[in-house]
Formats: structure tokens, sequence, C-alpha cells
């Protein structure tokens, strides 16, 4: 598996030798659905690229909690990426491919408020000019909180994500 | 842009209408849930009861009491010990020593714990329902009642008022419930019903959510008998059980029950 994975990266290096993609790209808004341990997520967002390095935020609903429970679970998430892979394939299609670390934060309020937070070690993948399709995964440590009658109770445990969306972006 | 705004507004508008508080005792099953992926520990561990107990709001656990070859009362679900487990065979054929190094194959590796190091963590308005696993099924034979009955009457000998017996082999029915108070587990509405008829020692029936309808459980309820509903995991299931207003749920996502509490 791991050799596939090298094969492949290695293949679009050789394969698609164009320029790299234009690197000015300054705003790009994102939304997407992911799948993490405690909820289905749905974030709105932006970022921004630097060279290699790419800085978003993102604020969302956790999905089954505010829309099936009729409760409210706001979620929060900064993410940086360092994108290693910026290919172009042809004048409408390139390709973005990285590693990064996500953080986010998650409130759910029940009898009593529970606060999430988590550190996930991340990659993105990304396909598309303007308009972009990306996929996040990420698997990292989370952490719960929340205020019982003996008093603040915090656990830990893991947590991953698995993200799929679309970008826009504004200026190229 | 604008319907976009406005369709955004609605959808969060329309879904935090209130939920209706009910006074439906909610239950963790196994701690904070068998089987499920929101549960940050494995079931019938310290940790995962624990934090099932630590709840505002939570009206108790309930958990799975095996017994091993030397007496020790254990919590633990499975009728064998194999991959979920550090060891293999079954828990009832184990010495004490043998199940005090035992852990789950879990990223925390939570050990099994014994049944009273759980009392202790009972709260005053709580109660701890015990599923007692009384078949062997390395050897297909049912646990020795006197050992059973004589290790759960030490522990329990000081504090009965908050502990409850849950028996799904009727064979145990009768001689159980002249010690402790004992609910029936049934997956068959006629025959909960009728074991209550005829032992009328029992205090209820625990069923499964879908096994019951709610005019069934107001007939269990006219006996003076008590209904609990269990296999509730989603959102959806539980507002379906809290609607056929039994006495209480033994939830696998008991986050989500406290939502109507």
């Amino acid at each position: 598996m791991r050799i596939l994975v090298i094969a492949f990266i290695l293949s679009i290096n050789l394969g698609f030798s164009q320029r790299l993609m234009n690197r000015k790209t300054n705003l790009i808004i994102t939304s997407g659905v992911s799948k993490q341990r405690m909820d289905y997520f749905w974030n709105f967002g932006a970022k921004t690229r630097v060279n290699y390095f790419e800085i978003g935020a993102e604020v969302g609903l956790g999905i089954e909690r505010t829309f099936f429970q009729q409760t409210y679970s706001p979620h929060i998430e900064l993410l940086t990426f360092y994108n290693f892979i910026q290919q172009e394939v042809n004048r409408k299609q390139g390709i973005v491919f990285g590693p990064g670390i996500i953080l986010s934060g998650t409130t759910y309020k029940t009898t009593t408020t529970f606060n999430y937070g988590d550190i996930l070690l991340a990659y993105q993948f990304c396909v598309g000019q303007k308009w972009k399709f990306f996929h996040h995964g990420g698997y990292g440590i989370m952490f719960e909180s929340f205020q019982s009658n003996k008093g603040k109770i915090v656990s830990r445990g893991y947590n991953y994500c698995f993200k799929i969306g679309i970008s826009y972006a504004l200026h190229i | 842009m604008r319907f976009t705004f406005n369709l955004f507004f609605f959808i969060i508008l329309f879904s935090c209408s209130k939920n209706k508080k009910t006074q439906i005792s909610v239950f963790g099953h196994a701690g904070m849930g068998l089987s499920i992926e929101n549960s940050l520990y494995h079931d019938n561990s310290k940790e995962s009861i624990e934090l099932c107990l630590a709840l505002p709001s939570s009206d108790g656990v309930e958990v799975d009491v095996q017994m091993d070859n030397q007496g020790e009362l254990w919590l633990y679900h499975d009728e064998f010990l194999d991959n979920i487990s550090s060891l293999n065979g079954c828990l009832n054929d184990k010495t004490t020593s043998e199940m005090e190094q035992a852990f789950y194959k879990t990223l925390m590796k939570e050990k099994l714990i014994k049944l009273k190091q759980v009392l202790p963590l009972i709260g005053e308005n709580q109660k701890l329902f015990l599923d007692l696993k009384i078949t062997n099924s390395c050897s297909n034979q049912i646990v020795d009642f006197n050992q059973f009955k004589e290790s759960l009457s030490t522990l329990l000998e000081n504090d009965t008022t908050n502990v409850f017996v849950i028996l799904s082999d009727s064979s145990w029915l009768k001689k159980t419930a002249e010690i402790w108070p004992v609910f029936y587990s049934t997956d068959n509405f006629y025959e909960g019903y009728n074991l209550l008829v005829n032992y009328p020692k029992a205090l209820g029936i625990i069923i499964r959510n879908k096994a019951i309808e709610s005019s069934q459980i107001e007939s269990i309820q006219s006996l003076d008998k008590e209904v609990y509903l269990f296999d509730i995991r989603s959102p959806k299931s539980i507002r379906e059980a809290i609607k056929k207003n039994p006495n209480g749920i033994i939830t696998d996502d008991i986050r989500a029950a406290l939502v109507y509490k």
C-alpha cells in the first residue's frame, strides 16, 4: 500500500511536468461535510495560500446534534497545510497535496455543556482550478470536558476526520 | 446570495426548536454505551461507568455481571473473552488472579473490573441494574446458583436500595425474586407479560425498544409493574422510545438522551 502511494506521488511529479500552479491565490472560500467520531459536521470557511503554506478557518454545525436532536452544536476549525505538491495537470485541472494540522473545538448542550477539543495530524488533497474538490483526512487526540455535580470532568480519547467539500478561489 | 442566507437562517431557526422535557429515567447501557463510536471508553469499564454516573441528570447505569470460577463477580458483556480482551475462553472458567490481569484490547487498554469496584460509585438518587449473565457458553451450562447468590449477597448486604437485578433466564427468576428486586429481560412482550402475571414478585420487564408498543407498555404498567427499554442508539430511536412513555430507557447514547431531561 505504501509503495502504491509513493508510486502515485512520483507519477504525478514525473508525468505532469508543466509549470507549478499559480501561487498568487490569496483567498479561497470553502464548504464541506466531515465525519468525525462524535458527529457529522457541515462547515463553511476561508483559507489563504502563501507559497506552499495554506492557512484556513472554518465554522460549522454538528449535523446529527443540531438537526436531528434539536439541540445546538457549533464547531470551529483551524487548519494549516504544507502543500508540497502543487501541480497543473492541464489548463483546467490542478492537483494539490500536502500534510498538515487541524485544530478544532465543538460544544454540545444537554443537561450540561460538553466541550470538545481536537488536535489532528492530517493531509489534504485538492483537484480543480478556480473551483476545487477537496478532501481532508486526519487522526489525533480529542478531549471532552463537562461540568458534573462533583466538578469538572476531562476525558481523553482519539478522534478522526474524513472531510469532502468544494472550494472557490476568489482572487487568482 | 439572499436566498442562501434566508435558507441557512430558517434551517438554524427550525433546528433550534425546543424539545419536550421528560420525567422518564435515563440510564447508560454498560456505561456510556455498548459498541458505539462516541463512547470514549470500552463498555463495562470503570472509566465508562464513572463518566456515565458523573453526567448531570443521569439516573444510573446498567452493567453486565459474570462470575469467575472462584466466585468473584466481574463486569463483562460478551460470552467469550476472545478478540476483545487480553484473555481467551469464558470468564466463568478463569481464576480471580487471571481475571485481575485482563484488559480490553483498545487504545486505552481499560482493565476488566470487579462488581465491588462499581458499587461505591452509585450516587444517592441513582440506580444500578445488574444484568446477570448466568450461562457458561464454553460448557453450555448454567453457573452454580448458590455460589452466585453467596457472592452477590456478600456485596449487597449493606445496601440494596439502589441495586436491581436483571435476568434473561426464567429458571432463576423465582428464587432470585425472593432475595433481590428483579426485572425480567425478554424480546417478547407476551412472554414478559405472562411471566409478570405468574411471578408477582418480579418488578417489571426490560425489553428491546422495537419489540414493544406504547399500548403494551401501558398494559404492563396497569399491573403496577415497570418497563425499561433498551437497544436505543440513534436520536430517532431515543425520540421513539420516550414517546412510548416507559419508566426508563437504557440507552447507548446517554449524552443524546439527556437532551430530553
